[in-house]
């Protein structure tokens, strides 16, 4: 039986959740801490029914934070105190470290929750991308995908004609084979999203990799490395794209999405390598190089902590510009056509000549607007991000 | 020192900034006056609305500031007495510079990094109606040799060509180009090292005596101050706690706040564990604790200071203090200082 | 020490060029299904020649001659290049790359150079009049608006101008905006023929604008905001200096410096146009042209196109340099790091 992500979308998944639930609901309410129980009941089921045992077990670590960070109370701090310095005890025993831990977990997710609320722009822009995960992860279970031509002769039950617009029965219309818009709107998002966000996963690890050796080995590798930076940079992306498609066959979206990577790079690298620069400035960085504390070590503790902000931004603009160079290129019929697909619907819309078609409009404008409007949340949810992880434009609680 | 050598006279002035959680009160009925040649140094700890006092007397306050009363009386060398707080946009802009300019702290981002330190210069003498170019060039050179710069070289200068010490001597000189008679100097020798600090100091002190203009100045370095002002004020949470003489307020201060101060000051002579830090921080300027702000934090408190304000009193002519304790402070100081 | 600047600046612009044309050379000769062993491969086929009459073939058309050892067809090509012979184009039976791009790149210049134009002088204006009012109705507003125009994609912006306004609304004809002029005017200096031009450009030209004005606008409006905060600023106020000074040499030429640099950089992809508006709008561009050649395996005016587009921009950051290095003294000494 499959608990991972298989288990989404599904009782099971639910169970997964509500299960997660119980150590820091049990927690909440024996702190007489009702609100945060009902938050995390309901986290903790969300979780788990969209992403199975990860999606659970991930929710049940920051509820029990938050939980944690609403029941434990810090000791004074010295400095407030009265008292002299020699009294204080400052010694702490393993469980006391780890609540304490858990605590500052707990008031960063309740900081980055109050955070993403605040700034409406980037809740609007997270509403926008919870819409898209939801229709694109719980859509199926309601509606089936319409992929077999209709013709005249053997329309869908309640159709009229080819190109219907609107209506009670098609929502969003019926397209140029008499199929169901609705459906391949629905079925339709999760391939082009995909590939877009592997496409930003990916040049965010290239970059951030070859920034921090640029930065902290510096000599021939940096100038090597910013000389292919400069390079790229100066190449323009979208025309080279669209003259490798002439070249090469795009058959497989990882390849592609490892293509955008390979042309997106060097933004992000130039600014992780400028950061460990100044860093590497500072006595602390100084002396962990002295330690020898290793690459890993450097990179994940003292480099990325200090960028996380700017890192995360600029993958949301890598996922929005792959999107736009694969539905460019789908619409440029540069890229083998696979339905369902948004930009396939467009492409499609095109080459039939929809577009000069006054009925069927619906088959074209649907497409468009779904990939308008995920581009949009992507771009509004940024706002949010930014307050999330600046912590210099947080507000204490 | 005489009753009418007034430049400058500050009358209950405050000062609020709007916020979410409404007004906090940075700057709170503060009186007090400056004469001519004097040199007022403010003492306090960040956030004690320092900075905030010296910008409403220029009336450089951000937007989201408010003066809800006070007054602020500016006598000029003619003997005219203008109200700053009261005048117009196109008055003010005269006023500024001309009678009362200002050195800021932070040397490196004072001067716009684009342009000449020439073109400042130009820029300056022709918003105040000072003739010709070669008028201002005059003057410049001749203020840079008094703040010991190379005159023709800094003129020409882009500011990122010139050292932190030597920018902050520019801004010296720039706010003596048209012979004010107020100087503010915000922190001017934070942002240097100490031999540069050394110099500004001597330089300052040099000009201030050949010139004769007065001088409100702020610094955290209270050896600064004693060398340099004549009258020290202590400001705490927005208020002034404590003004007097300089030889008063540091060998005979009435205020506990103010030997704090005092106590917090590293000297070379005394062993590391003398040095006594003021426990706490500063009160909430948002919502005030009630009667005495400093009483929380102050050793000599006693019950009526958490009840009832202290009222500024008179010590003698020219010291006043704000502090019902005031008796039991100087036996203290009288204790630790001799000691 | 402007002058060493200046010319590493210029040695790092040619190197970058040098690279581009030797990476385009490797591209279309050397990469795993280069365009050169398609065609051979297309030739034998549907020709019944021998592979090595095919490869004479190819090498006639791609302008290259086999029996050279690749070195010295490397040093051929690079030199034809510097001629500025980009050889002839495969599908319009030997017509010059070069004549094909001097007949495409005017209209490419004028659309998206008009547009950028209109778009750069609004962002700036706009963004510094939204920092200067900030908070007010007037800056939320367009800030909201820059948002949107950003979020959504260009050519999504052609396709519903063309499909709300022209197709649904009818607010104007297709032929009166397809293309690049009308059908029934003379090409030359008379009014209709110039209205027609303008009329067939405002399309593209208004996406170019939407597409673009929202990042001036934030640009600007957060580079006018961190100066308006700068220290010298409130200095040059306590001067007294008069508003419209402080305005223009004091906040207005600090908050352009890092949009001059932008701005010589886009430039540079004027070039490039949009490959995909001008498609969409059957705008007879260099971005079209492109497009175009590769769905007709035109290999050679697909590498002469780009390498036009590349070398544009590579101007036009060797430009911005420059130019960043005169409008900002710090940049000359200081040098990089």
């Amino acid at each position: 039986m499959n608990l991972g992500f298989g288990a989404a979308a599904t009782l099971t998944g639910l169970l997964i959740g509500v299960l997660c639930s119980l150590p820091p609901l049990g927690l909440a309410l024996k702190h007489r801490l009702y609100r945060p129980a009902l938050l995390t009941l309901a986290a903790c089921a969300l979780g788990g029914f969209s992403a199975g045992l990860w999606g659970g077990a991930l929710m049940l670590v920051l509820m029990s934070g938050v939980v944690i960070s609403y029941a434990y109370v810090d000791r004074e701090d010295p400095f407030t105190s009265r008292a002299s310095i020699d009294e204080v005890d400052f010694s702490e025993s393993n469980w006391e470290f780890s609540l304490r831990k858990m605590a500052a977990l707990g008031r960063t997710v309740r900081a980055s929750a109050h955070a993403l609320v605040r700034n409406k722009a980037g809740f609007l822009g997270f509403l926008g991308l919870v819409f898209f995960f939801v229709m694109i992860v719980f859509g199926p279970l309601f509606i089936e995908y319409d992929g077999q031509p209709h013709y005249y002769d053997r329309l869908k039950p309640g159709a009229k004609t080819l190109f219907q617009g609107p209506s009670k029965e098609f929502p969003l219309g019926l397209d140029w084979q008499g199929r169901d818009v609705l459906s391949h709107i629905v079925y339709g998002g999760k391939n082009l999203i995909r590939t877009s966000v592997e496409a930003g996963l990916m040049t965010t690890v290239i970059a951030v990799v070859l920034g921090s050796m640029a930065g902290l080995l510096g000599g021939v590798v940096d100038q090597a490395l910013s000389a292919l930076s400069n390079f790229i940079l100066t190449i323009p992306t979208f025309p080279l794209l669209v003259v490798l498609a002439g070249i090469i066959t795009f058959d497989n979206h990882t390849y592609l999405a490892l293509l955008f990577a390979a042309l997106y790079w060097p933004t992000l690298m130039r600014a992780v390598r400028a950061q460990v620069f100044s860093l590497r400035e500072r006595d602390y960085v100084q002396a962990a190089v002295a330690l020898d504390l290793g690459l890993p070590h450097l990179i994940f503790r003292e480099v990325l902590p200090n960028m996380i902000s700017y890192i995360v931004v600029n993958m949301i603009f890598t996922i929005r510009g792959a999107m736009y160079a694969l539905v460019g290129l789908v619409f440029l019929g540069m890229v083998p056509v696979q339905e369902p697909d948004w930009a396939v619907m467009i492409y499609i819309g095109r080459t039939r000549q929809v577009i000069f078609n006054a009925r069927a409009a619906s088959m074209l404008l649907s497409p468009i607007i779904a990939i308008a409007l995920f581009q949009l949340s992507l771009v509004l949810f940024t706002r949010s991000l930014e307050e999330i992880f600046n912590p210099r434009l947080r507000r204490g609680l | 020192m005489a009753q009418n050598d007034v430049v400058m006279s500050v009358r209950d002035l405050s000062v609020n900034y709007l916020t979410e959680r409404g007004p906090l009160q940075a700057v709170n009925r503060i009186s007090f006056e400056l004469h001519q040649g004097e040199t007022l140094a403010l003492m306090g700890e960040s956030g004690c609305g320092k900075s905030t006092l010296v910008m409403a007397l220029m009336r450089l306050l951000p937007s989201n500031a408010r003066v809800p009363n006070g007054e602020i009386h500016y006598t000029t060398r003619d003997g005219r007495v203008i109200d700053v707080l009261k005048m117009s946009k196109g008055k003010l802009r005269a006023f500024r510079w001309s009678e009362c300019a200002m050195v800021f702290q932070g040397a490196l981002n004072a001067l716009n990094p684009v342009i000449r330190v020439r073109d400042m210069f130009y820029d300056t003498g022709r918003a105040h109606g000072m003739g010709s170019k070669d008028a201002v060039r005059e003057r410049a050179l001749e203020l840079f040799r008094l703040v010991r710069l190379d005159p023709e070289r800094v003129f020409n200068a882009y500011p990122h060509e010139l050292s932190g010490g030597m920018r902050q001597r520019v801004l010296i000189a720039l706010g003596l180009l048209l012979d004010p008679q107020v100087v503010i100097l915000d922190e001017p020798t934070t942002a240097v090292d100490i031999l540069t600090q050394r110099t500004i100091i001597d330089v300052l002190m040099a000009i201030r005596d050949k010139l004769g203009f007065s001088i409100i100045f702020i610094s955290h370095d209270l050896a600064v101050a004693a060398e340099m002002a004549d009258t020290v004020a202590t400001m705490y949470a927005g208020e002034i706690v404590e003004i007097g003489p300089v030889n008063e307020m540091f060998y005979r201060p009435h205020h506990g706040y103010t030997l704090g101060l005092l106590e917090a000051i590293p000297s070379l002579a005394a062993e590391a564990e003398e040095l006594v830090s003021i426990p706490g921080s500063p009160p909430d300027l948002i919502e005030p604790p009630p009667g005495c702000k400093f009483h929380e934090r102050c050793p000599f408190a006693v019950e009526r200071c958490s009840r009832e304000v202290p009222p500024l009193v008179d010590v003698d002519e020219t010291h006043r203090v704000a502090c019902f304790e005031a008796d039991r402070v100087i036996a203290k100081a009288r204790e630790t200082i001799q000691a | 020490m402007w002058r060493s600047y200046a010319f590493r600046v210029t040695v790092q612009g040619l190197l970058t060029l040098w690279a581009v044309t030797t990476f385009t050379f490797v591209m279309i000769r050397k990469m795993p299904g280069n365009p050169v062993e398609v065609v051979i491969d297309q030739l034998i086929d549907r020709q019944q020649l021998s592979y090595e009459e095919a490869r004479q073939q190819a090498a006639g058309l791609f302008d290259f001659d086999p029996g050279q050892p690749l070195i010295e067809q490397y040093a051929d090509y690079m030199n034809k290049l510097l001629h500025g012979d980009m050889g002839k184009s495969i599908s319009s039976a030997g017509t010059p790359v070069a004549n094909q791009i001097k007949r495409y790149l005017p209209w490419t210049l004028f659309s998206v150079g008009s547009g950028l134009i209109i778009s750069f002088t609004l962002g700036v204006l706009l963004g510094m009049a939204m920092a200067y009012w900030r908070g007010s109705v007037f800056d939320n507003v367009l800030t909201a608006a820059a948002s949107l125009m950003y979020g959504i994609p260009d050519f999504i912006i052609a396709l519903l101008l063309l499909l709300v306004a022209g197709v649904q609304l009818k607010l104007f004809s297709m032929e009166d905006v397809l293309g690049g002029v009308g059908q029934d005017v003379h090409a030359g200096l008379n009014l209709p023929y110039l209205k027609s031009v303008v009329q067939h450009a405002a399309l593209p030209v208004i996406t170019y604008v939407w597409g673009t004005v929202g990042g001036w606008i934030l640009t600007m409006k957060s580079s006018t905001i961190s100066t308006l905060g700068e220290d010298y600023i409130m200095v040059a106020k306590a001067r007294g200096l008069p508003e419209r000074r402080i305005l223009t040499a004091y906040v207005g030429r600090n908050a352009m410096l890092p949009l001059v640099t932008r701005l010589a950089i886009s430039i540079g992809f004027v070039v490039g146009g949009s490959v995909i508006i001008e498609f969409i709008f059957q705008y007879p561009g260099l971005g079209r042209q492109l497009a175009m050649a590769i769905g007709t395996r035109d290999y050679t005016t697909m590498q002469g196109i780009f390498l036009v587009i590349a070398s544009a921009v590579v101007f036009s950051n060797i430009l911005a340099d420059l130019l960043f290095g005169m409008l900002d003294p710090r940049v000359r000494v200081g040098g990089e790091e």
